[in-house]
């Protein structure tokens, strides 16, 4: 079975490069700022975490990626360049909008064009939600891309009206919104628990679940589901799917006691979810391997899933060693290694 | 008396069920009694209000109670007994009453004071109305000081079991700042209940890490996130490692999110050790040790072998307790909540022995007597 | 006075003294039912929850938001009919004991007639 990897992960090597797709009058901002927001908060993960030092954020040559890929029968890469949602953390508008303008044509030039067997994530910046639109649909039109990745880290929650553009824009281009885990708390966004600001790396990197679930339960329950039925949500990172399943059995039990407060939901929770929302493999923690796919195949979460390596970053998997890739009885390893993706992204050409 | 007939009676004490151990009773001590024991200097802020009351998001449903429940029932001990104690055969209740706003406004010596007026009033006039209630002291925990005088003048009251306060606060819960309250909470043999409540509410953060919530439903179903914050606080902030006798109680936050993150904590553990020095064994270990859960309002799987799986990864046979939250609305009845793989040993641990063990301090101080006891 | 008149019908009185809005709830043998008036109709379900086993009947009857096709409105309705269980305030209609919240789950409605200007509960599910 070839494999579709749904988290790979890009980055620049040089900031020049990336500069020059920015207006002139922008240019020695990112130089010599890149990182840091106009406030002057900075943009990087705020605790200090060992595993990941010396390790590379991203691929930084195609041609390294690519070799990796048919070393390891993956066929197609959803490509992330993990830092790029981040310019919505910033405190000023104009020029985050041009930054991921930016990377967008940077990722399509460096990376997408020529290769198809990759896939890029264009991004936006919400801060100016018909600008975003503008772009989704504009550069949304691409072959190779895919989704529209936002931050994670925000001020509000998705579901908000303020956000509609971009998920209108989204929907109507065919192009599903991902959330990758790593910006809750960057720049100007809430701190990354309802807690406040965590202590250590341990309590932070609880976060990404927790913050996931939030955006998502204000989707649902704001209508953008039920108002936009082409619109699919993608979750990276967010501590896979048990964290949503075990969420779900009260988010089900609420709703039925609560529904009149979302009429235009009607339906339980967990089938819009199953429907709407896909989740990447990676970040999941599996303490007991019989009693995590029990759980995950009577909730039918196969057909949610998708593989994903998060290559090359320092807690990468490789797909012979993966759990969610072992033959298993009741499980269904092609929909997690390749059809969930294939049909999602909208892979109808024989691959 | 023989030694053959020491044994028995402490056998059939072990295996009997003397009836349900509800660890969360909403008893209301009205605002007036709380008043009268206010000192005078903060009687007018108290009345006129002005602390931020007032729910976040309108309740379709029209109000936090059910509706077969009379009236006032929460602040009357014998509508307790008659509308509760009995049709349900309660042998025990911790009455966690409101009150849970101690801990999140400005003024610290309101807050100080609040706490310390509702302790004396639960404790003088509304404990005595039924031999079954244990109380529950308010703290406020941004007056470490204050808090711990309010542990110490009480913590030989033989019907003071511990102490409930909201999971959502100033700061991170598993803060520091803190030590000085789980210290003497520890040494009193008190257990810390955590309600979920007050998120996003005066001083506190927003709800969850998106922002604040549109609809009451997206806030509810939330507090189960703010709950698993809260014990990854509680736990990675090493508040276990220096408090080996502490123990925690979660009211109403869930109970099956604990499985995917003991995994989570555990994995992380052991990729960066380096950066929690202080936690010496797995966190799960901690939170097996430590940490418990009410049943109410109980998740619902499709398939009720999955809360069986998830509720014995996490201890069913220690950790998890029977509450009826009465009188809210999202109650659980005691014969119908469980799904029916549980065996009937599994039911009469979450009912009644599990949380005889949890506070087995106040069963010693306040025993169950013998006419309580349904042999 | 209630005058069981047949095994399967319950006698209830005269429509005159069953009040708009009123409702009763009575037992018979093991099942306990509500009698809803509702405008001149009369509506019967089983007090029961099919959830934990409530009495749904002891809840409040009111309308309520309809569900609706599209977010940012909404649709009052069904007012007088909607039964929220007292527990977890899951919605029922009285009129066809369907639940307003996605599950499967209904409760036993039972037919109401008036004859001869009485009020007549049938006592077979519908």
């Amino acid at each position: 079975m070839t494999l579709i990897d749904s988290d790979f992960h890009v980055t620049w090597s040089d900031n020049a490069a990336l500069a020059e797709y920015l207006p002139k009058a922008w240019q020695q901002r990112f130089l010599r700022g890149s990182g840091h927001s106009q406030s002057g908060l900075p943009v990087t993960q705020p605790f200090y975490n060992p595993a990941a030092q010396g390790q590379p954020g991203g691929w930084s040559e195609p041609e390294a990626a690519v070799t990796w890929m048919e070393n390891h029968q993956v066929e197609k890469a959803i490509l992330h360049a993990y830092q790029a949602p981040a310019v919505s953390n910033f405190g000023d508008a104009d020029y985050p909008s041009l930054l991921a303008e930016a990377f967008n044509q940077w990722l399509i030039d460096h990376w997408l064009d020529g290769r198809t067997e990759l896939l890029g994530t264009m991004t936006v910046a919400t801060q100016d939600p018909v600008r975003a639109g503008k772009e989704i649909r504009k550069r949304g039109s691409h072959p190779q891309i895919v989704q529209v990745a936002l931050s994670a880290g925000t001020l509000q929650p998705y579901g908000k009206l303020g956000f509609r553009p971009i998920f209108e824009a989204a929907a109507e281009m065919g192009l599903p919104v991902v959330l990758h885990a790593g910006t809750e708390g960057v720049a100007v966004s809430n701190p990354p628990s309802s807690h406040g600001w965590p202590r250590n790396l341990l309590e932070y990197r609880v976060c990404p679940a927790t913050n996931f679930i939030a955006h998502l339960t204000s989707l649902i329950t704001e209508g953008l589901f039920s108002d936009l039925p082409d619109l699919r949500l993608v979750g990276l990172e967010v501590g896979g799917v048990l964290p949503l399943i075990t969420y779900l059995w009260r988010f089900d039990k609420n709703y039925k006691a609560l529904r009149s407060e979302c009429p235009w939901v009607r339906e339980l929770p967990s089938a819009v979810v199953k429907r709407h929302v896909r989740l990447g493999t990676g970040s999941a923690a599996i303490g007991e391997e019989h009693l995590y796919f029990e759980l995950l195949e009577s909730f039918g979460a196969d057909e949610m899933l998708l593989w994903s390596s998060n290559q090359p970053r320092w807690d990468a998997v490789e797909p012979e060693s993966d759990p969610h890739l072992k033959e298993r009885t009741g499980w269904q390893v092609e929909k997690v290694g390749r059809e969930n993706a294939a049909a999602l992204y909208g892979m109808t050409s024989a691959l | 008396m023989s030694a053959l007939m020491e044994h028995s009676k402490q056998t059939s004490r072990e295996t009997m069920f003397p009836g349900i151990f509800d660890v969360e009773i909403h008893a209301h001590v009205p605002n007036s009694t709380i008043l009268t024991r206010l000192p005078q200097r903060f009687r007018p802020a108290y009345q006129a209000g002005g602390m931020a009351h007032g729910k976040l998001n309108f309740d379709q449903r029209g109000g936090g109670n059910r509706k077969d429940a009379s009236a006032g029932a929460e602040s009357d001990p014998a509508a307790i007994r008659r509308e509760l104690l009995e049709p349900l055969g309660i042998c025990r209740a911790i009455l966690t009453g409101g009150n849970y706003d101690t801990s999140i406004y400005a003024d610290l010596d309101l807050c100080s004071a609040l706490a310390a007026a509702y302790n004396a009033a639960l404790i003088e006039e509304f404990l005595p109305g039924d031999d079954a209630f244990l109380g529950t002291l308010r703290l406020n925990f941004n007056d470490p000081e204050a808090a711990v005088a309010e542990i110490e003048r009480w913590a030989d009251h033989p019907r003071v079991a511990g102490i409930t306060t909201s999971t959502a606060g100033i700061e991170t819960p598993g803060s520091r700042r803190y030590d000085p309250i789980f210290a003497a909470a520890a040494e009193a043999g008190f257990i810390i209940s955590y309600h979920t409540t007050q998120e996003g509410r005066a001083l506190c953060p927003p709800p969850s890490s998106a922002g604040y919530p549109s609809r009451y439903v997206e806030y509810h179903s939330g507090l189960a996130t703010s709950a698993i914050g809260h014990a990854a606080s509680l736990i990675t902030n090493g508040v276990f490692a220096r408090h080996p006798k502490l123990r925690v109680l979660y009211l109403e936050g869930g109970i099956a999110w604990a499985l995917p993150l003991m995994w989570q904590l555990d994995a992380d553990w052991r990729r960066f050790r380096s950066e929690v020095p202080e936690l010496k064994e797995r966190p799960s270990e901690y939170l097996r040790r430590h940490i418990h859960f009410t049943t109410q309002p109980i998740e619902e799987p499709d398939n009720g072998r999955d809360l069986l799986a998830v509720y014995k990864a996490i201890g069913v046979e220690r950790n998890i307790v029977f509450s009826t939250d009465f009188p809210h609305w999202d109650f659980d009845h005691p014969d119908r909540f469980l799904p029916s793989c549980f065996s009937r040993a599994q039911r009469e641990r979450i009912l009644y022995h599990n949380a005889a063990g949890l506070y087995d301090r106040s069963l010693q101080s306040w025993p169950l007597a013998r006419s309580e006891v349904a042999v | 006075m209630k005058r069981e008149d047949s095994p399967k019908t319950l006698d209830l009185g005269p429509v005159d003294e069953f009040a708009d809005g009123e409702r009763r709830i009575m037992r018979h043998g093991r099942v306990s039912i509500g009698v809803f008036r509702v405008g001149d109709d009369f509506h019967a379900v089983r007090n029961y929850c099919p959830h934990e086993g409530a009495e749904l009947c002891r809840g409040p009857l009111t309308g309520t938001n309809l569900p609706v096709a599209r977010s940012g409105h909404m649709e009052w309705g069904a007012e007088g009919y909607v039964l929220r269980c007292p527990w977890h305030a899951w919605e029922f209609d009285i009129r066809t004991g369907r639940s307003y919240t996605a599950t499967k789950m209904r409760i036993k409605t039972y037919p109401v007639e008036i004859r001869e200007q009485r009020v007549h509960l049938i006592l077979k599910a519908s």
